[in-house]
This record gives structure tokens, sequence and C-alpha cells, in this order.
């Protein structure tokens, strides 16, 4: 896998999980507690001062002590609520739970007392679990004390996870009864300001709880029960005081945690205090709505997770450290609306995956560039470059080791083929797909501009090659399939040098196409030897012939005597040995170029010119085709030759009257098909030494020839070159029968389609 | 009949001259290129035999300029010294009705002229029967009679050898007798020419021993060569 396509693969996963996690998070609220610290401190940055008008009753110690223990009688209550008649405050709130009858008289008094007070409110109590498998227990004032009462409220507190009342429940619903309580603090403010508490308003569930500030613990007003009770406290001071009575006591049990950050509680009467203060100031902290609260936590971390990919890790670290700082202070900020954002879960997600990403990313990297080291060893060019040792180190450090060792290598190989390429003894240029003329070698030395480097090919060869030759040039640059054979064209150039230019593509490491690389040759002197070596050839071929031809021709209105026939002898051998060497001369010096021969109609051809010879001698040549019309692939002319050198041998080595055997049978060489051809006669064979040199050039035939004429020297030598170049072998033995047998076996040409009429 | 023999060797045109005489017709010898061009603008003849290698013009030139410059151009007979198969057909490519190559027998250069004056006389009209040597050709029943030995043909066969042996000692290119045999000017099919060729050479037993021999041209075709007293 590339390292771009892994990198993302790894960098949606971390994504998707850093997400999941922060999700998973912030719904499950797993972590409040972490929250709840944040939360409690924030809170602490600014608290609240308490509204003047309550005063909290406190049944204290100093209470306990004056009135003894607790449960007091309702009797004690009927005192106090008749004093506080008398003070005429704003309202009253008495958080003591009245649910149990007592004696019916005193019931009814105590009644009568609360009726005599304007707004007094009373507790209810949901009890949490109920009776008789319930969810929960109302337990109401009873039915005296509800009918005197201004109205009851509900005093359930919302404890958090962490046991510390932070939420107020302005509201409480009794779900069996479909009912919903507000709280007995919001009807004391409705009662002072005859209307329900914007907060209250704004609620659109009554299940709703809301974040309240603490003031400073002791900074309400309170006096004790008791001071009150014996009228230690002028009465005037209740004048339009908010006033809620409840147990301080330690011993009373009614004190819970709160975020005051000291650890400490506070008494039940005290929270409801505070939380009068945060319905009148109306500044409760909302928590931010689920979505909101998701959205936010999310930021953070896409915004890392999005810089991944722009910053360096640097960055992305002082990034991280100022996101987390970011989120802290963004719930600061928005508890100054009275939002509370809780940080935690946006915290872990940016604390998360920095990290994880960091590893992902170095995993890949390290993946990537131990494929990448592996495949670099694999295709690296053997050049002799210096490896450094390498020490034992981590792994990483060893890669970017090996990458840094990497480099130099590819720096000093492309040196080595700049140098390569500029110290070749030969021109060469190497052009891209569009024609330009991406890199020079030495063409100042072909006469080429030096300035060829961008230039158009066709306009570089328009300069240099000369016109005659520029079309076979277009048409050899032009091919798509080059023939493996003649893949090089030549031309003349301008100034008369003549050149060989191959192409070869050049393929980047994947086989796509590049662009082209072109060598050129300077075969100026090779050309001019082959051309004196064509005038060789040419002299040999006619000057030489034509003479002997003439002396034929001489001859041959002659009486024939044996000097004419001695003088023809001569003639016909220094003939046979021109055509020999030329021939000779020619397969040394021209590529093989087969074409579909019938073997069979060759040799018999190469038979049928030789009957004047052997007619003369009454040597009879028996050609035998068992061939079955086999095709050989051959150069005819070469062919031909050969086969009449070998009859004509047989010739000259039979006796008089003798018998040449020509056989052509198809046969098999390693499991190839094969045709065969033996030419055997019935002379007196050849000698060991002989047999030895049989095919080598200017070997001497020892034999006794019949025939005037003695071998031209170069026939067996040229026979086996012949054989050689098309594939086949040649062998020459003593039969046991007596006389010599040479056998040419050559390789059958690929059936092709029969066209036959 | 007067033929012109251009060759740079006396002695060559002194033994063609013979042949000629013997054949009775009159020749012409020119010693160069130029001089026999000179002569074939001035003169008429029915047959130039050419060499190849001559001081002036060579014969390929004087090839070349006789399919230009000469009206109702003579048949030309193609002398050389050269052996190379290229030179041979392309001798025969650029317009030579034949070629010799030196040496040659007396014999066969006297078959090779009078099978090109045949030609160029038109006197050879299809009798139902002819007799070539010891072969005597039926073209009603497309049969051949080899002394009294019958042999069977196909008719592609037939016409193959019927076509040789009104031609014989002329040299015949592979595309001419594809298209007058097989009427195609395909170049597909070569291996079933030299099959045919095969078999009829194997069938009528054309060997120097009973007078005929056939050569192949490499590169360009067929001859079917008259030895002895065939023609």
């Amino acid at each position: 896998m590339k390292l771009r396509q892994r990198l993302a693969m790894e960098w949606l996963a971390v994504a998707l999980l850093a997400s999941c996690v922060v999700a998973a998070l912030t719904s499950w609220e797993s972590l409040s507690r972490l929250d709840n610290l944040v939360y409690d401190q924030l809170s602490a940055i600014d608290r609240p001062t308490p509204p003047s008008e309550i005063l909290i009753v406190k049944i204290d110690e100093d209470s306990l002590a004056a009135y003894g223990k607790w449960p007091w009688s309702r009797q004690r209550h009927v005192e106090l609520f008749d004093q506080l008649a008398v003070g005429d405050p704003a309202a009253i709130g008495f958080d003591i739970l009245l649910s149990e009858p007592g004696d019916p008289e005193d019931d009814a008094r105590l009644a009568q007392s609360i009726a005599g007070n304007r707004d007094l409110y009373l507790p209810l109590h949901f009890v949490f679990p109920g009776s008789n498998g319930a969810e929960y227990d109302v337990k109401q004032p009873i039915e005296p004390l509800r009918q005197a009462a201004a109205g009851i409220g509900h005093v359930n507190l919302a404890i958090d996870t962490d046991g510390v009342v932070r939420r107020a429940a302005l509201c409480f619903g009794d779900k069996a009864a479909k009912e919903d309580w507000p709280h007995l603090i919001e009807l004391i403010y409705r009662a002072v300001h005859r209307q329900p508490s914007p907060a209250y308003d704004r609620l659109e569930d009554c299940e709703k709880r809301l974040l309240m500030p603490f003031a400073d613990r002791g900074s309400y007003t309170s006096v004790s029960y008791a001071a009150l009770a014996e009228g230690q406290v002028p009465l005037t001071f209740l004048q339009d005081k908010i006033i809620l009575i409840g147990a301080t006591a330690n011993g009373l049990g009614d004190q819970y945690p709160v975020p005051l950050g000291d650890g400490g509680t506070l008494a039940g009467v005290e929270i409801m205090a505070n939380l009068f203060g945060a319905i009148a100031r109306d500044d409760f902290v909302l928590p931010l709505s689920f979505p909101q609260q998701l959205a936010l936590s999310l930021l953070p971390t896409w915004i890392l997770l999005i810089g991944f990919w722009r910053w360096r890790p640097r960055t992305t670290i002082i990034v991280s450290f100022g996101l987390i700082l970011a989120i802290l202070l963004s719930s600061v900020l928005l508890m100054q609306f009275q939002l509370w954002l809780a940080p935690a879960a946006a915290l872990v997600g940016v604390i998360l995956v920095y990290p994880i990403w960091g590893w992902r990313r170095l995993q890949a990297t390290s993946d990537f560039m131990d494929s990448e080291l592996q495949n670099f060893h694999r295709s690296s060019v053997d050049i002799p470059i210096m490896r450094p040792d390498l020490g034992p180190v981590d792994v990483i450090t060893g890669q970017a080791e090996k990458l840094t060792h990497a480099i130099s290598h590819i720096r000093d190989l492309r040196r080595f083929i700049n140098d390569a390429l500029s110290n070749l003894p030969d021109p060469m240029f190497i052009t891209d797909l569009d024609g330009k003329v991406k890199f020079v070698n030495r063409l100042a030395q072909t006469g080429m501009e030096d300035g060829a480097q961008d230039l158009a090919l066709d306009d570089m060869l328009d300069r240099f090659v000369s016109p005659t030759d520029l079309q076979g040039v277009h048409e050899y640059l032009d091919l798509k399939n080059r023939p493996t054979k003649h893949d090089y064209v030549d031309f003349t150039s301008l100034d008369g040098q003549i050149f060989a230019m191959r192409r070869a593509p050049v393929v980047s490491d994947d086989g796509v196409l590049r662009g082209h690389i072109h060598y050129l040759a300077d075969i100026t002197e090779v050309a001019h030897a082959a051309q004196q070596r064509e005038e060789v050839l040419e002299l040999l071929s006619h000057d030489m012939r034509a003479p002997q031809a003439a002396i034929l021709a001489l001859l041959d209105g002659k009486e024939p005597d044996d000097t004419t026939s001695r003088i023809e002898d001569h003639a016909r051998r220094t003939l046979a040995l021109a055509d020999n060497f030329v021939g000779l001369a020619r397969i040394e010096s021209s590529e093989f170029e087969g074409e579909d021969i019938l073997l069979a109609e060759l040799v018999a051809e190469a038979n049928d010119s030789l009957w004047p010879l052997s007619n003369a001698r009454s040597i009879v040549c028996e050609l035998e085709d068992q061939s079955d019309g086999a095709f050989i692939s051959g150069e005819p002319s070469s062919l031909y030759r050969s086969f009449v050198n070998l009859i004509d041998n047989a010739i000259k080595y039979s006796p008089h009257g003798g018998k040449v055997e020509i056989t052509i049978r198809v046969t098999e060489l390693d499991r190839q098909p094969h045709v065969s051809v033996s030419v055997a006669d019935q002379g007196s064979g050849m000698s060991d030494e002989m047999l030895g040199q049989l095919f080598e050039r200017f070997a001497s035939d020892d034999r006794e020839a019949h025939s005037s004429i003695k071998g031209a020297g170069l026939g067996l030598n040229f026979v086996a070159k012949v054989i050689e170049r098309h594939g086949g072998h040649i062998r020459g033995e003593n039969r046991r029968s007596g006389g010599a047998c040479f056998t040419v076996v050559l390789p059958l040409a690929p059936e092709i389609e029969s066209q036959d009429d | 009949m007067r033929i012109a023999i251009a060759d740079d060797d006396p002695e060559i045109i002194e033994f063609l001259g013979k042949i000629v005489e013997g054949l009775g017709y009159v020749y012409s010898g020119y010693v160069d290129g130029t001089s026999l061009t000179n002569a074939l603008l001035r003169d008429t003849f029915d047959l130039v035999i050419l060499d190849w290698n001559m001081p002036g013009k060579t014969g390929m030139e004087i090839l070349q300029w006789m399919a230009s410059a000469v009206e109702d151009c003579p048949p030309v007979v193609m002398m050389t010294s050269r052996t190379a198969k290229q030179d041979v057909s392309d001798a025969l490519n650029a317009g030579a009705d034949d070629y010799i190559t030196k040496p040659e027998d007396k014999n066969v250069i006297a078959a090779r002229i009078n099978a090109l004056l045949r030609r160029n006389s038109g006197a050879s009209a299809m009798e139902p029967t002819a007799e070539y040597g010891d072969y005597r050709l039926n073209r009603i029943e497309q049969t051949v009679r080899h002394g009294d030995k019958e042999i069977a043909l196909t008719a592609k066969e037939f016409e193959l050898a019927d076509l040789m042996f009104r031609n014989r000692d002329r040299t015949l290119s592979r595309r001419y007798i594809m298209e007058t045999v097989w009427r195609t000017n395909a170049h597909l099919a070569t291996r079933t020419l030299d099959m045919h060729v095969s078999r009829i050479r194997s069938k009528l037993a054309l060997k120097p021993e009973n007078g005929f021999r056939i050569f192949t041209v490499f590169g360009y075709g067929y001859r079917l060569e008259t030895l002895g007293n065939g023609g």
C-alpha cells in the first residue's frame, strides 16, 4: 500500500476512535467526577453575595441545649409561629417535616398558629425508596397543617453521583400522581414577588436540574431558634424578611456536602437559602444541551485531527496544550454567562488523540520505510560505493540512517550515471515523449549543434542528417515494434560522416515509457572498410571470373586435345575458387536471411547441374528422395553451392563407372524435426589425417582425384560454414563398404498453412 | 534476324557471334555501352545480348535507358560474370528478358537465344498435340506421354508442364507462372508452386538423362532447360 493511503486509513481510524470515545464519554457522563472537580474550582472564582432579606432560623446546638432533644413537641413551634406572626415577615419556609400526626389538639393548635402567619410554607418530602415496592413515597404534612399553610413545596435535594449537592430541583414531579411540585423556595419567591421565578418559567421540563451557585459559608444572616424564641431578637428585625427555619445542629443529620471547596457540609436550610439567592438573582448555571456539549467536546479533537495533516509534530503538540487551555478557558468564560461546559470529555479527546496518532503515524512510516528500503536494496545497482557501518540503534533511528544512506546512495548513483553517460565514447541523446531533446552527450563531436538541448528531435535531424537518408531515419524512428534484426539505422551526416543510430526506450521503474535514448556510433571507418571489402568481392566476383569465362569461350571453338582440356580444367578451378571465396566472404559479412526452400528440389538441381561431369565418366548419381516435400528455411544460393560442392567432390573421387548415392530423408535431432542429405561415393575414402581437418580452410585433400581437377580447397570449408549458418550439422566419414559419406542435417522450416489446389 | 552483342571483351563477342552465326543469324558487336546505345537509336535489332559490366554505361543503365528511349524494345539477354542471387533477380526485375551467367555452354546459349526469338516471332500457336524431345503433350486430353509411358498429371500439373515446355529455355517469373496457371497474382502459396514444380520434375523425370532440366532462379522463378537435342 502506498504511504499516503495507509496514512489516510490510519488517520480515519484514529479520528473515528477519538470521536467515538469523546461521544461515549459525553453521553455516559462517565467523567462527571472530573467535571465536578473542575466545576467546583471554577465556581469558587466568583461567589455570589447572599440577598439581605433572607434570615435563617437555625435549630442549632444552642437551641437543642435550650429545649431538649429533638424532636420537640409541636407546642414549641406554635410559640415561635405566633411570635413570627407579630414580626410580619415577607414569607416563612419551615424546613421541618410534619408528616406524622401527633396529639390532635396540639396539631389543631399548630394549624391555627400556621394560619396566623401570612405566608408560611411547609415542606413535602419524597422518600426513596418507597414502601411496598413503590419508587418513592410522598410524605405530606398532616391534613390540618396542610390546610393551614400558605402552600406546600418539596424540599428534595438533587445530589450528584459524588454525593455533593450542586443542583437544585426547582420542580419535582410526582409521576405516580402526575403532579408537579414546585420547590418550597419557589413558592416563597412567588409569595414575595407575586409571580413564578424566571428560572421556573424557563424550565421546559420539571425534571431539569439547575446548577446553583453557593455563597460563602456563613454569609447568610442567621439567628438561633432559641434566640428568636426567647425574644432576644427584636421583632422589627423580622419585618419583610424571608425566614427559613431548619435544623443545622450536627446531630440532626440534615447536613449535605456542598461544592464550597472546603470539603465541608451545609445544612439543608442553608442550601435552601442559597437556592433562594439563585432564584432571586436568577443566576443558575445551565448545563449545555447534549448536542452542544457533544459538538464542543469534539471540536478540539477535530481541530487537532485536521491539523495533523498540515502541522509539523512540534506545532501539533503546542496546539494540543493550547487546546487544553482553551477548553478550560471556555468553561470559565461560559460560566460567566451561566452556562456549564463539561470539559473532561474534550480534554480526554485532545490528550488521547495526539499520542495515538503519533504512534500510528510512526508505525505506518516505519513500515513504509522498511518496505521502500527493501525495494531499494533489491533494485540497487552495484556500483563501487562505500557503505558506512551502522551501529545498533532503535528501529526508527536505524531506518532513518538507512534512509540517509539510501539517499546518499542515490546521489552517488546519479553522479555515477552522469559520469558514465558523459564519458561514454559514443555520442548519445535522450528525448522525452514530446520529442524534445533532454540530454546530450558528445553531440558536438558529431557535428550536431552544441545547443541541441531542448531542441525538437525533428529539427535536430533536419540540421544533421543528409536529405537522402532523412526519410529512412524517420521511418526507423516511427517504427512502433522494432525487429530484433537491424535494430539500427545507418545514415550519412551532412558533413559526410556515417552513423549507425539505435533507439531504445527509457522506462520508469513501474514500466511507464518516459522517453527514448538514442545512441550514435560513428561507423564511417567501418562503412568505408565494408565498402572496400565489397569492392574486393566485386573484383573477385566479376573481374576474376570474366577472364576465365573468356578463356573457356576461346577454348569452346577449338578441337579438344590434352592441352586445351587442361587449360579448361584450370580455368574452371579458378572459377570455383573465386565462387567459393566470394561465397565465404559474403556469408561472413551478411546476416542470415532464410526463405522457404524445398530441399529435395535444390539437391536435385545441384545434381542435375553436375550431370555433364558425371556423365562424361559414366558415373551414376542416384537421388533417393524420402523427404516427403520437406521445406527448410535457408539461403538458396549458398545451399545450392554447398550441395554442388559435395556432389562434385563425390563425383571427383568416384571411380569410372561408379555410383554416387544421394539420400534425402526426414529425421529427428534433439526431438526437433530435421531433414538430412547424405552424399556417398564409392571412392577410396579419406585418411585419418584428413578426417580430422575436413572442414578447415585450405585443408588439402590428399585423396587421389580421378578427375584431373583438384579440389578447390575452399569447398568443404564453405559447406561447413553454410550449414552451420543454417543451424545444421555436417559430418564426413568413411563408409564401412568403402568410400566417403557426407551427411548434412538441417532443421525443418516451421509448417505453414498448405495452399494446395 | 539481327542480334546486337555488347561486351567489353572482344573474345566473348567473337564467341557469342559464332553461336549466333551457327543459328543462321547475323550480329553486330559493341565493346562499350555508348556505342550500343547509339546503334540502338539508329538501327533495329531482334535481340540484344548485354554484358553487365561495361565501360561507358553499365548493363543496368542501358536496360533502364532502353525501356524509356527505344520504341518497340527488342528482348534483352543479360550476360554476367556476377553470381550473386540479388544481381540476377535485379536484372530480371529491371526488365531483362533473360540472363546468362558466364561461363556457359554454347549449346545452352544457343537454346536460350532461340527461346527468346521464338517467343518474339509469336510462333507458338496452340496445337492439340506437341512434342518436346521424348515428351508428347496432348492438350485436349491433358496427358503427357514419355516415350511409350503414359504419365497421369492433375490439371494444374499439366498446365504448369505445358507452360514450361512451351517456354523452354526461358526464365519464367514465379509471378508469371502463378498468374497463368493459378490465375492469381497473390503472393500466397509460394510453397504450392514449389511443390508442383517438384512433382512435375519427378513425375515426368525431367532430368539431364532425358534431355531436360528444371532450373530454379532463386528469388525470381524457374526455367526448363533443354539439353542436347531437346529443342
